[in-house]
């Protein structure tokens, strides 16, 4: 009888997740195995796997040289993104660590970019980067067809995508320099450090546990940066910004390459997942306190 | 040779001249070489405040500040030469033991082999030496004690500040950290100044005792001359453990001797030139008596300057017993041999020494009899 | 006292009372000076990095209310020289900008709330319950967020439209009812209340449901705050989902509907950033009177490192 009672205790958990991992079933797991079954298929027009071909639309993907562009974009894209928001957020957190007349108002300008969509933020940059009319243009005095030239399109899409990823980092570093002990600087002033021996040697490793979640954090959203380049650049100019999401998204709603366009996720979710368990090994190396 | 100078040092947060609120007022004392000097005094009546401005973490807003004939009141904090403990230790986090003592070194550009060399020495003073790699937090609270401890003699600096350091470890470990302090004061041989609230502390660790309330100083002097002859009502009763039992009274004239009588008409017996001082100068005028718990005998033979009451309580402490009484005028709390007889509820007469019995002037709460300055 | 002072002032050897008066007025207002340049340098460089911040937005509320030929020129054009208000009213004309907010109102409103519900529950069961499988089963929702959305969306638009719920509501807001993220900065919460919160109100005969309601949600506002604002944020501004799922004008949600502006036609530029600033307005609104609740709630033991 206990028992009885136990296993309706137990059972009346499971109740409390079901809701939760209905969602996740139906829009997570199945579509995941879904994927990776379609990355053996050659499909239809509507979807639907036709013919198995093994690992062929794999092997396609290696050997073709827009993939690797693709990847090579990527890696770039993301390298620019990463290192620029992080950098942002982490001046603008440094900025605001000490209390000054209007550090509210600095600290939500700061945060702000967390609140737009990468969609809005695109036409916004549309404009301000269109050749003959834009403002940057304009301001810098140069002539640069930015969005159309496959030298500069990358960076400026990157660094669109650093300014809206700043916000975020901002508050992640403020909420870590906030957990700084004070009477450790106090402590170095006693013992002879100058400002920027504090800054590197104890503010700089005292953000290391956030600085290690961000970056995992940041590189994950950057891989996933899609509204901007559909907005901006569509890939283009040529195949300069033709980030592995996007080409996802146009081999398979343009190409209708739904078994190529699967393959390539289930390469993007490999990448991640190693780059993510990745950082973790080298944290619990690394950071530890 | 390192001394230090502080000449009536100010400290005030309001802005306005006018308003000024003084954390610290006028603070003056001269700290000579070697000595081992304790702040001590209720929180708030900063202590910490003085502290931190030798250290330098705080601007001093009025009077001087000298190390060595060196005016040091804008001098910063790094090039004072002072290390300090802080009260939460304030390890770096993200350093190992060794690299946290080697840290005030390290900044300064000393050599690795020299850093390598004076790490292992103090760590070896400490017994660190098998913590060297770890980190703060993997380290009890002693151990932190003892890095901090360390990371601040690692520099031969010209005193040592420390804040409140033994006050986050238990009570155990913070006596044998407390006889630890004193054995590397004196090996050392280097100024300290600490600050702490605990007055068993600053008995046993001083040399030299400043008492402080409300910014000021009450007395600057010896643990023995604080004990015995102290200054007024605030340090008698702040230094001294159970404190100093305290009663209201008058000076009177009985039977050709001069009495202290309480404000319920019993009768102490001064004796010898202190009585005749009080009778000329205090004669119906309200002192205060102030008797330590130690100076209450039970032999009650023959002696004027007994008092009865009916004990309330009765702690055992082994050697002896503190017995708290409720006598007709106050509460007193006596420390007797363990064998005086007697349980809550039960009649008590003890006898006072009066010969070390303290007055205070009902007014002003000075010690009448205080002989200061002897410095 | 007074005696002490004298044998101090005599050996003062250095320096005599003028001096050091003379010294003490120098020597303030270096320091004064000091610290006034040390805040200037402060906010100066906070204006600068501000100003760098804000510049896009800015610069798109001055473009919104420029008169279109004002923005057509070579010359310098960073504000508006007769603003105007109306590429607002013409936005609001030309495409059905009011049905996109309101949509995208229900929409976000939607998932914010069921990802509240559905989350909290996921993560009173992971914080206060003893199953089998518990650890395995978080483990995996813990998984789901190296799923990257790429991964999962082409099939998922081939789930929803064999289920033929393209184009509507539902589409838009079933796949994000819940999140992993959500679980965890809930449980995270839940984490920090003793067991034997759990208990006792199990002693005074208190249901499981009616302990979530009467005494986890009121303990957690502060989480439910944080989540709803992040939450509502990102669901405001999704963007490749309802480009994939919504075919007519009356299903677009903002950020796909203001993308229609970009295409009317080339001289509607400042018709466009209108349009912009008019979405951007409602989830900017949203995450300022939130910052507080969003910054306490995550990062109060959430995100320790």
């Amino acid at each position: 009888m206990n028992r009885f009672i136990e296993k309706l205790k137990q059972g009346n958990a499971y109740l409390y997740l079901i809701p939760c991992f209905l969602i996740f079933g139906v829009f997570l797991f199945y579509p995941f195995v879904k994927t990776i079954y379609l990355s053996f298929y050659k499909t239809d027009k509507l979807g639907q796997a036709k013919l198995f071909v093994g690992a062929e639309n794999y092997t396609d993907l290696f050997t073709s040289e827009a993939f690797y562009n693709s990847l090579f974009v990527t890696l770039i894209f993301v390298v620019i993104v990463v290192v620029g928001s992080m950098l942002i957020g982490l001046i603008a957190a440094v900025l605001c660590s000490k209390a000054f007349p209007g550090i509210r108002f600095f600290s939500t300008s700061y945060a702000l970019p967390m609140a737009i969509a990468s969609s809005g933020a695109a036409m916004i940059f549309k404009i301000i980067l269109n050749p003959t009319i834009g403002i940057l243009n304009k301001l810098t005095g140069l002539d640069i067809n930015w969005i159309n030239d496959p030298k500069y399109a990358l960076i400026c899409v990157a660094v669109l995508t650093a300014w809206l990823n700043s916000g975020i980092n901002f508050l992640y570093f403020s909420a870590g320099l906030g957990n700084i002990d004070d009477t450790i600087y106090e402590r170095a002033s006693v013992d002879g450090a100058s400002a920027v021996q504090k800054f590197f040697r104890l503010t700089l490793p005292g953000l290391s546990p956030i600085m290690f979640y961000t970056l995992v954090v940041n590189i994950i959203q950057a891989f996933q940066s899609f509204g901007q380049v559909k907005i901006l650049t569509q890939g283009g100019p040529g195949e300069s910004t033709n980030l592995i999401v996007y080409s996802i998204y146009r081999d398979a709603f343009f190409n209708y390459k739904f078994g190529s366009a699967a393959a390539q996720s289930v390469v993007l979710f490999i990448i991640i997942m190693l780059l993510t368990l990745v950082m973790f090994r080298v944290e619990k190396k690394g950071v530890k306190y | 040779m390192s001394d230090l100078f502080l000449k009536n040092v100010c400290k005030s947060y309001e802005k306005k001249q006018d308003k000024a609120q003084y954390a610290v007022k006028d603070f003056t004392l001269k700290i000579e070489d070697g000595e081992f000097v304790i702040f001590v005094g209720p929180s708030g009546c900063g202590k910490s405040t003085t502290l931190r401005m030798i250290a330098g973490l705080e601007d001093i807003t009025g009077g001087e500040l000298w190390i060595d004939g060196k005016l040091c009141n804008y001098v910063e904090p790094g090039e004072r030469d002072l290390s300090m403990v802080f009260q939460n230790y304030a390890l770096y986090p993200n350093m190992n033991v060794y690299d946290n003592m080697a840290f005030s070194l390290s900044v300064r550009k000393v050599p690795k082999k020299e850093i390598d060399k004076k790490v292992h020495e103090t760590a070896e003073i400490l017994g660190l030496e098998s913590l060297l790699k770890r980190r703060p937090g993997e380290l009890s609270g002693g151990q932190k004690q003892r890095v901090a401890i360390g990371s601040a003699i690692m520099r031969s600096p010209k005193a040592f500040l420390m804040d409140e350091p033994l006050s986050n470890l238990d009570a155990k470990l913070r006596s044998q950290m407390r006889v630890e302090l004193a054995k590397l004061h004196e090996s050392l041989g280097t100024t300290m100044i600490y600050v702490t609230h605990d007055q068993t502390e600053a008995m046993t660790l001083g040399t030299k005792i400043v008492v402080m309330k409300d910014g000021i100083i009450q007395q600057a002097d010896s643990p023995k001359e604080v004990y015995d002859n102290p200054a007024n009502m605030f340090v008698a009763g702040f230094i001294g453990s159970p404190s100093m039992n305290f009663f209201n009274g008058r000076i009177r004239t009985y039977a050709g001797m001069p009495v202290f009588e309480t404000v319920t008409g019993e009768r102490l017996e001064i004796p010898g030139s202190r009585g005749k001082v009080l009778e000329e100068k205090y004669r119906n005028k309200w002192v205060i008596l102030g008797i330590r718990p130690e100076h209450f005998l039970t032999k009650t033979d023959g002696s004027g300057s007994c008092l009865t009451g009916e004990i309330t309580a009765r702690e055992m402490l082994g050697a002896e017993s503190i017995v708290y009484l409720k006598t007709a005028a106050e509460e007193a709390a006596a420390r007797v041999p363990v064998e005086t007889p007697g349980k809550p509820g039960d009649k008590l007469t003890l006898s006072a020494d009066m010969e070390r019995a303290h007055f205070f002037d009902g007014h002003t709460n000075e010690n009448i009899f205080y002989q200061g300055g002897r410095q | 006292m007074a005696e002490i002072n004298e044998t101090i002032t005599m050996e003062n050897w250095q320096y005599n009372e003028q001096e050091i008066k003379r010294l003490h007025i120098a020597m303030n207002a270096r320091a004064l000076r000091k610290r006034r340049i040390r805040k200037t340098v402060l906010i100066t460089l906070n204006i600068v990095m501000a100003v760098f911040i804000l510049f896009p937005l800015l610069y798109t509320v001055s473009v919104s209310l420029m008169p279109s030929d004002q923005l057509f020129t070579m010359d310098m054009n960073l504000l508006p020289k007769s603003p105007t208000l109306d590429n607002y009213a013409r936005a609001l004309t030309q495409v059905p900008l009011v049905r996109f907010i309101l949509n995208s109102f229900l929409v976000a409103g939607c998932i914010t709330l069921g990802q509240i519900v559905t989350c909290s529950l996921a993560a009173f069961a992971f914080s206060f319950l003893e199953f089998r499988g518990k650890n395995v089963l978080f483990m995996l929702v813990m998984a789901t967020m190296m799923v990257p959305g790429e991964a999962t969306i082409i099939s998922n638009y081939l789930t929803v439209s064999s289920m033929g719920l393209l184009d509507t509501y539902p589409v838009l807001i079933l796949p994000s009812l819940t999140s992993a993220m959500g679980i965890f900065l809930f449980r995270q919460f839940y984490m920090t209340f003793p067991k034997s919160l759990y208990e006792s109100a199990k002693l005074d005969g208190c249901g499981n449901l009616k302990f979530i309601v009467k005494i986890l949600i009121p303990l957690t506002k502060s989480a439910i705050g944080a989540m709803a604002v992040y939450t509502f944020i990102n669901a405001w501004n999704m963007y490749m989902w309802p480009l994939l799922v919504t075919g007519s004008e009356e299903m677009r949600t903002v950020q796909i509907g203001i993308s229609m502006l970009n295409s009317v036609d080339a001289q509607s530029i400042t018709l466009m950033m209108a349009g912009v600033v008019a979405i951007i307005i409602p989830s900017m609104v949203i995450f300022i009177v939130g910052q507080k609740q969003l910054i306490r709630g995550m990062f109060s033991g959430a995100v320790k490192g």
